[in-house]
């Protein structure tokens, strides 16, 4: 008895969460520019571009893809942002962080900072770039409480738009390895029926795990199954 | 009607919640990386008074809305670690320099001053982060007291809001803006005008291939 009522608790549940889902749409576009080899000892780092205005990569959107990817590929050596920036201060941070490969051959022409990179392991930089933002929004709801009680009723709704790309790096080879963006839209509501019932649009979500199931793909070890072969 | 009781209680402790005056209290810790820079062959004096060491902020914003910010330690910490890595030898000296002290075993003397702090709060901004600014006076002198050189160095931060929690917002910017700060001092060194003549007269070449891509970046006010 008991564990046919807990069934069909965790039955709601599941069904209350599907329900107040909104559907989100993703489209995930990958360019190889040249073949990635991922060796037994190389790691990979995702760093989030910084910028000096409120459109900056999210730390939790860079969290994310790194959680997402660990748990995709435990083979992958992964090195924290955190870990990395630290051991290559201050050529990384937000103001002196290279912007292009130009940039990065020319910071690692110094030895001292050259041999630290080859201390992290690190042969594939993984830069994120992007942000989540609300496109569009409307409705209205009015939610009121007396005596008697009280309640909330409209609708609210808006649409968010998450759009980011990572640009890999080999820190080996000095090239671009290629580039996966990740674009994520989808509508939430509120709705006031009585309680507001939420149907929430997860669009960083969905865009982070897109990504991070593509860069599993791209940087694949050999032996993984889906190792990369082909430059395009 | 006992139910209503609650219900009133909990509307009036919102209410004077909502309009009582704000207090926030940030002391500011983060990581103190050590810098990826080669060590300068010169034996240096560092000097920071107690003003810098306890660097405190206060001010009050919007009636009431007060903020204690205490970087002191974190400042202390960052500029040490770096000055001692930067340098191939560095001693604490507990006088003022500018009259210049009796170590011959000593190449330069350097006091590190906060001159100014300033912070934005989502809420004057309107956007969705905090962010801040340092402004740091660094003081270089030959052992003798003659000035070799003395330059602005400024550190920006900046980290994102979130709801409930503007101590650690504040506190994470502060940090940032530290490192900045230290970032700058350490990659703009030897481009400082008056320290590269004196790093000449001691046979030192500057030739930093990797500091090349932050001249651009770095703001670094030289005066002699």
């Amino acid at each position: 008895m008991k564990t046919s009522r807990k069934s069909v608790i965790a039955t709601a549940v599941l069904g209350l969460s599907v329900l107040l889902t909104a559907c989100v749409s993703t489209r995930i576009e990958e360019s190889r520019r040249a073949v990635t080899l991922m060796e037994t000892d190389d790691a990979v780092v995702i760093l989030g571009r910084a910028k000096h205005t409120d459109d900056e990569t999210e730390a939790s959107f860079t969290e994310c893809v790194n959680n997402a990817l660990a748990g995709r590929n435990s083979r992958l050596s992964l090195v924290s942002e955190s870990e990395f920036v630290d051991a290559m201060f201050p050529f990384f941070e937000p103001r002196l962080a290279p912007n292009n490969l130009d940039d990065l051959s020319r910071v690692l022409n110094d030895p001292l900072v050259a041999g630290k990179v080859n201390e992290t392991r690190v042969r594939y930089l993984v830069w994120l770039d992007g942000n989540t933002e609300t496109t569009d929004q409307g409705g209205s709801m009015t939610c009121t409480i007396g005596a008697a009680g009280g309640g909330c009723f409209g609708l609210n709704w808006w649409e968010r738009d998450s759009s980011y790309e990572a640009t890999i790096w080999d820190m080996k080879n000095l090239n671009a390895a290629g580039y996966i963006s990740a674009d994520s839209k989808g509508t939430s509501y509120v709705a006031g029926l009585i309680l507001p019932i939420p149907m929430i649009a997860r669009t960083g979500k969905a865009a982070c795990e897109g990504l991070a199931e593509q860069l599993g793909e791209f940087l694949a070890m050999p032996g993984d199954g889906s190792a990369a072969s082909d430059a395009g | 009607m006992t139910a209503i009781k609650p219900l009133k209680a909990l509307l009036y402790i919102i209410v004077i919640a909502g309009t009582a005056a704000c207090s926030h209290v940030v002391p500011v810790t983060g990581s103190v990386p050590t810098p990826v820079v080669g060590a300068i062959p010169v034996a240096v004096g560092i000097y920071m008074d107690d003003e810098f060491r306890d660097f405190t902020h206060s001010e009050d914003r919007n009636l009431g809305d007060e903020w204690v910010i205490s970087s002191g330690q974190l400042n202390e910490e960052m500029f040490l670690n770096l000055f001692e890595t930067m340098f191939a030898r560095t001693v604490d000296i507990d006088t003022p320099p500018d009259r210049g002290v009796s170590r011959s075993d000593l190449d330069a003397l350097l006091q590190i001053k906060v001159t100014e702090y300033g912070f934005l709060t989502p809420r004057e901004t309107g956007q969705r982060f905090f962010a801040v600014s340092f402004k740091y006076q660094i003081l270089m002198w030959q052992p003798d007291g003659t000035p070799i050189a003395s330059w602005r160095v400024v550190g920006y931060g900046k980290s994102a809001w979130t709801a409930f929690r503007d101590v650690e917002g504040l506190r994470e910017a502060t940090a940032t803006a530290i490192r900045d700060g230290a970032a700058a001092v350490a990659l703009g060194f030897e481009r400082v005008p008056g320290v590269a003549a004196w790093l000449e007269s001691k046979g030192i070449g500057v030739d930093d291939p990797a500091d090349a891509q932050t001249s651009a970046s770095l703001s670094t006010e030289g005066s002699e």
